[in-house]
């Protein structure tokens, strides 16, 4: 599925300034679309927007399947899994609580869900957890989890805000290596990090935004280019 | 109707594992209740039930002041002890000691009384052209009365009036009494040709309270009035749970999560709703029920429910109803946890204190009383009072209803103004 944001703008109540500015991007069916910029720059409000959590002030977001253009609402909700830099869940429930309650609003049957649960539990490796509470987890497995909530239903986008933020190696590379998975098997891949080095060895296209604005959008040897930094964290770090 | 059910599932779960939450919604409402009632029944037996501990000096041994005495003790208000005090003596009594009251009969009693009403008669037959000479009172010094109540300080000046306007009354039928009995031999009106003291007795006063059928008898007690005030109280107590949880999903993104799925908000605001609604019918079901068959055994005066089933039911619905739409308000509005638990208990404590929860609305100043009418509780203790205290029919319900189905289609429009102006409907439209 590819995805056009033309001229996005948005600001938020009370705001003097934009929090994103005539923002356009293209971003390719099965890449893995890196977002960067500093803490402020609109990344999250942009993956808002995409993931119809906000709406623009103006501009508008298209969802292309092949060339047929997706309108409806529905249709497009279902094609995107979100996975938002919270631990979006109730931590006073078990995995399959929370995973039976999700399903659910994803119009997933009680078949499906528990389908869809018996392949991600052993797949995240944790299946020895079933019956604990989510708050009694390590925040590795709840990121875990926050990932396998987005992916109930087999979306064909997967929006991700930081999700490796704040936990240890092991669980990084772990989800890093299931998302690579995913992108194999032809997923859409939208990504934003503060972990530089991560996001510069597990994107292919990236978009740096600053103020609301997207600066450059390409693949790494473009944005270096671009910008005449030798990596993505030498460029943050101007910034 | 799937997605509704699991909601409503979720948020039971939720429910269940929030024990803090869980026993502030049940344990708590009982204790509060349980507590409320046994103090508020201690006091209406010590004003109402009680015999009032009183000693009595009596000085005058005349037959009017044991008449005096025996009115006293008839009244049945009174635990009397007679004593041989001087006045002196007396007054360091009471002082010193627990008993609240101190009854000192002068030994000029009989004497004064008769003075007074030998002088009123003679007043009368002066004014009657009987007498022909206007009859002269004599000068009395006031600080020397002939009877003098003593009270300890301890004791609240409204009840030592309470009791000074009862000994009073029973001193005045004594010499009231006295008085027509005099008028009665003076004007030679003979025998039961006309016996006054009888007709003073057919003008005592009958007390019965309201009803709106008229016809209910029984008296009200603690119970009937702090059961379904205290009730109300706990109900409305949700915001606590309620709102907090909601702000904890929009704070968790949980929220979030569920505007990107093809679902809508109204499924997880319906969820919470219903599931509080029942909780709201489970808290009053508790607390009645343990009013109704258990105060009994701990020395409460039990719960007595209206005979009209259908009102009852009705406003247990309505003000659950209302306390759920009261409760998504602070939660859609509020930004934080503690801004939604803080301002949500805090609100429904002003609004129980001006609504009438704690002491009745008629007995606040007017501003609080017109300030009463924006708290959805006054609105709820209104229909309680109605169907418990007044045994009205549902048409005496229609108004306060009325009321209260406004209050709560505010709450409800202005949860979906806010919910419009964050875009959030436009989001979870599916």
């Amino acid at each position: 599925m590819r995805i056009s944001i033309q001229n996005i703008t948005h600001q938020y109540k009370g705001a003097t300034i934009n929090s994103l500015s005539n923002l356009s991007l293209e971003i390719e069916e099965g890449t893995k679309h890196g977002i960067f910029g500093a803490n402020g720059a609109g990344k999250s409000t942009l993956i808002k927007i995409i993931c119809n959590v906000m709406q623009p002030t103006q501009g508008e977001v298209k969802f292309y399947e092949n060339t047929r253009i997706l309108t409806n609402r529905i249709e497009v909700k279902t094609a995107i899994g979100y996975v938002p830099q919270n631990f979006a869940f109730y931590e006073e429930l078990t995995i399959w609580q929370n995973v039976k309650y999700f399903g659910a609003m994803f119009n997933l049957t009680r078949l499906e869900i528990k389908k869809r649960y018996e392949e991600l539990i052993p797949l995240f490796g944790l299946e020895n957890h079933q019956k604990k509470k989510v708050k009694t987890f390590s925040g590795g497995m709840k990121r875990k989890l926050n990932l396998i909530l987005g992916l109930l239903h087999n979306p064909r986008v997967l929006v991700l805000d930081e999700p490796i933020v704040g936990i240890d190696v092991h669980s990084k590379n772990e989800i890093l290596k299931h998302l690579n998975t995913l992108h194999n098997d032809g997923v859409t891949i939208i990504y934003t990090s503060h972990q530089m080095n991560e996001s510069q060895s597990f994107c292919e296209n990236f978009t740096l935004l600053n103020d609301g604005e997207n600066i450059v959008t390409g693949n790494l040897n473009e944005v270096l280019k671009h910008q005449n930094k030798k990596d993505l964290e030498s460029i943050l770090l101007a910034l | 109707m799937k997605k509704l059910k699991v909601g409503i599932y979720k948020e039971l779960l939720l429910l269940v594992n929030d024990k803090v939450g869980l026993s502030m919604m049940i344990l708590l409402p009982v204790l509060l209740v349980v507590i409320i009632t046994s103090i508020q029944n201690s006091a209406f037996n010590i004003v109402n039930n009680n015999q009032i501990e009183l000693v009595i000096v009596n000085e005058d041994e005349d037959p009017l002041s044991r008449e005096f005495l025996e009115a006293v003790n008839k009244s049945h208000l009174f635990k009397i002890q007679e004593k041989k005090y001087t006045f002196e003596q007396l007054n360091l009594k009471i002082s010193e000691s627990d008993v609240p009251f101190g009854l000192y009969i002068d030994r000029k009693y009989t004497q004064e009384l008769k003075r007074k009403a030998n002088f009123k008669v003679d007043k009368l037959k002066f004014a009657m052209g009987i007498l022909e000479q206007k009859p002269i009172e004599q000068v009395i010094d006031n600080k020397k009365a002939s009877i003098r109540l003593i009270y300890n300080p301890i004791i609240q000046g409204n009840y030592a009036q309470s009791v000074e306007q009862m000994i009073f009354t029973l001193n005045k039928k004594v010499s009231t009494g006295f008085l027509l009995k005099k008028l009665s031999n003076e004007l030679e009106l003979g025998e039961g040709a006309f016996d006054l003291t009888e007709e003073q007795k057919e003008n005592e006063v009958v007390m019965q309270k309201s009803s709106f059928n008229g016809e209910d008898t029984t008296i009200p007690n603690a119970s009937q009035h702090n059961v379904p005030a205290w009730s109300i109280f706990a109900v409305f107590f949700m915001v606590v749970s309620l709102a907090g949880n909601l702000v904890k999903e929009k704070v968790n993104g949980s929220f979030d999560r569920v505007l990107t799925m093809p679902s809508s908000i109204w499924y997880l605001l319906a969820g919470k709703a219903i599931l509080f609604f029942m909780v709201s019918l489970f808290q009053i079901a508790l607390i009645f029920s343990i009013s109704r068959f258990l105060f009994q055994y701990i020395d409460l005066p039990t719960l007595y429910f209206p005979s009209n089933v259908w009102s009852f039911l009705w406003i247990v619905m309505l003000t659950g109803i209302t306390a759920v739409n009261y409760s998504l308000l602070i939660g859609v509005y509020s930004k934080t946890v503690e801004q939604a638990t803080g301002f949500g208990a805090m609100s429904i404590i002003i609004f129980s204190a001006i609504g009438g929860i704690w002491v009745p609305s008629f007995i606040m100043p007017p501003l609080l009383k017109l300030l009463a009418n924006i708290s959805p509780l006054h609105r709820c203790i209104e229909l309680f009072y109605t169907v418990f205290l007044k045994h009205g029919a549902f048409s005496q319900l229609l108004f306060p209803s009325f009321i209260l189905i406004v209050m709560n289609v505010v709450f409800v429009l202005l949860v979906y103004w806010k919910l419009k102006k964050l875009n959030i409907l436009i989001s979870s439209n599916s």
